[in-house]
């Protein structure tokens, strides 16, 4: 299998002004990143708040640009891709279901938003294939024309799903998409991901803290600490056996209880090595490397 | 949200249903657009001419009063032109420097507010610079400089109050650009590969809108005012044309004899700049989510 999504070494640090002045703070959010996710497969994501996480997603998005790096989707360098094609490969959804539709635009006008905006399509074409996406995921026809605010936060998610399907892209890369919602919407969101995913042959990239939607869905795990990728494997080892110790508090801090599976071991000395930042005294114990394929 | 669902009424229905229950609105609406039919229609409705002159007639009190004749309702004034018919085509001018002004500081403000809204960075500093400078030239004071210097006339009026009134249209759509700026559903655009100016007309301008009509009106009511200042001090439109403003100057003259020469222009301006900025204030609760409490 051929990797769809190739992250090499990209690394971001977020310059805050903090006066006129005075020269920009640097925050480092990501830090020489690097992953494949290959065609077919979802990709999870895991890490604390503030991990990084987001920032990684908007850099493949190209919603923010790399400090240095590259990034390869499909065989080809993504920077050098025209947005046109950009959008025919990759869509987004994100987390928040509020913010991710605009409130003055009916629903119809919003799943047909990237279709509208790459053109060559007839309206006639562009409004049934919406119609036709829109009873996909699940969203009655009566819906259609309405707004946003008058439908629940799945339903939302819902039509951001359908939106990021319109242009039959291979990647959707997906933010956290099922943490703002109830727990029971949680369930059919994520079996509508699957759903999409075996009928549309689609990759994700999913980015999740909660480790038992990650462990539903995912095929492979790559643990995010501090702007660095500390741990990345297949998902059942994984949960069977963390590495790093930073993935086994993850592991020991949510408790799946799973009939057959012993507790993961927690490491006391990982809370030290936390606490004394150095990133030489960090870098060893690193396991990422024994886990790449 | 989920009585809302049920019965499903839309946006547009209940936004009519909120705003006929607004009296400032309706009062506001029904005066601007009397007016409006009034200046379009001001050769059907004037009893005479506006300026032909008839010295036989001269300073003819209105109806009511000792010595008012019924073909001149509202009296004639110290030339003998018949007081109602300068009325109403007087709101004319006071109509077309309104709307004008109103386009043309809309389109700069709106424009300046949009760019360093959406850009934001080295590019919102030069705009934030643009709408300083011009908040710290005293407006009127400027215009009527200008306007004693290169001579006033319905087009000079409109364009240097055009060209000076647009900050509030800057400020506020700036700040209201730049809350929507960061909302997912503007990522999802550029995803999709849409340019900015794109996604500055599609995505943001429909949630900026009702900012813009609130400042619209209220400004609206300034430039009515602004003419009628300026040509009652004869800096403004030159006679005989009929304005407001240059009707209650010519009326000055006799305020002590002849008082309804002032009040009865000086009431037409009131009611319109009031009818105005009643709309403004309406459209600005009327676009609140709950409406005013
Ligand atoms: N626009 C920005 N400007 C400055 N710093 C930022 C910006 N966006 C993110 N950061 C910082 O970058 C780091 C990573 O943020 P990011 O949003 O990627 O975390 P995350 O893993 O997605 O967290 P969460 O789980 O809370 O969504 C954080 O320290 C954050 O404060
Ligand atoms: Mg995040």
């Amino acid at each position: 299998m051929t990797s769809l999504l190739e992250v090499n070494n990209i690394s971001l640090a977020f310059r805050q002004r903090t006066g006129f002045f005075s020269p920009p703070q640097l925050i480092p959010a990501v830090k020489s990143v690097s992953m494949q996710v290959r065609e077919g497969e979802v990709m999870a994501i895991v890490g604390e708040s503030g991990s990084g996480k987001s920032t990684l997603a908007k850099l493949v998005l190209r919603l923010l640009m790399p400090d240095t790096g590259s990034i390869t989707i499909d065989g080809r360098p993504s920077s050098t891709l025209s947005p046109r094609d950009f959008a025919n490969l990759v869509q987004p959804v994100f987390q928040d279901p509020y913010s991710s539709l605009n409130p003055k635009r009916t629903l119809a006008d919003i799943i047909q938003m990237p279709l509208i905006v790459r053109g060559g399509v007839s309206a006639k074409e562009c409004q049934d294939r919406a119609r036709e996406l829109f009873g996909r995921v699940g969203l009655p026809m009566r819906l259609f024309h309405t707004y946003p605010n008058q439908i629940s936060g799945g339903q939302r998610q819902r039509v951001a799903i359908a939106r990021a399907l319109m242009l039959r892209p291979k990647l959707l890369v997906c933010d956290e998409p099922t943490s703002a919602l109830d727990v029971s919407v949680q369930a059919q969101i994520l079996k509508l991901f699957e759903e999409l995913k075996q009928s549309f042959g689609l990759t994700y990239l999913f980015i999740s803290h909660n480790l038992a939607v990650v462990e539903r869905i995912a095929d492979r795990i790559a643990v995010m600490y501090r702007g660095e990728i500390v741990e990345q494997g297949e998902t059942a080892p994984f949960f069977a056996a963390p590495r790093h110790p930073y993935s086994r508090m993850l592991l020991s801090s949510v408790l799946i209880p799973i009939a057959g599976r012993p507790l993961p071991l927690v490491s006391r000395d990982f809370e030290t090595s936390v606490s004394c930042e150095s990133p030489a005294t960090e870098r060893p114990i690193v396991a990422t490397r024994g886990c790449r394929p | 949200m989920e009585e809302i669902q049920s019965s499903l009424p839309a946006p547009r229905r209940l936004r009519m249903r909120r705003a006929l229950q607004h009296g400032g609105f309706i009062f506001g609406f029904a005066i601007l657009f009397v007016t409006i039919v009034i200046a379009i229609f001001a050769p059907f409705i004037a009893p005479h001419d506006p300026i032909a002159q008839n010295l036989g007639v001269r300073l003819l009190p209105p109806l009511w009063m000792q010595g008012g004749r019924p073909d001149y309702l509202l009296g004639t004034d110290h030339l003998g032109r018949d007081y109602l018919s300068r009325l109403i085509y007087g709101s004319r001018v006071s109509l077309i420097v309104g709307f004008s002004t109103m386009l043309i500081a809309g389109a700069i403000g709106s424009a300046l507010g949009f760019v360093g809204g959406y850009y934001g960075g080295r590019t919102d500093d030069i705009v934030t610079y643009v709408i300083n400078c011009r908040l710290s030239m005293p407006g009127l004071l400027v215009a009527l400089a200008v306007i004693s210097l290169v001579g006033g006339s319905l087009a000079t009026i409109i364009l240097v109050l055009g060209l000076l009134f647009w900050d509030r249209y800057a400020v506020v759509v700036r700040t209201a650009t730049q809350q929507v700026r960061n909302a997912d559903f503007i990522a999802a655009a550029r995803v999709a590969g849409a340019s900015a100016p794109w996604i500055i007309w599609n995505e943001i301008r429909p949630n900026v809108l009702h900012h813009i009509l609130v400042i619209a009106t209220l400004e609206m009511a300034m430039a009515i005012l602004s003419e009628a200042s300026l040509s009652f001090l004869g800096l403004g439109i030159r006679a005989p044309t009929p304005s407001w403003g240059l009707m209650i100057a010519e009326g000055r003259s006799f305020l002590f004899a002849k008082p309804y020469l002032v009040w009865v222009p000086g009431i037409a301006i009131f009611l319109l700049v009031l009818a105005t900025n009643l709309l403004g204030d309406g459209l600005r609760d009327l676009s609140q989510p709950e409406g005013r409490r």
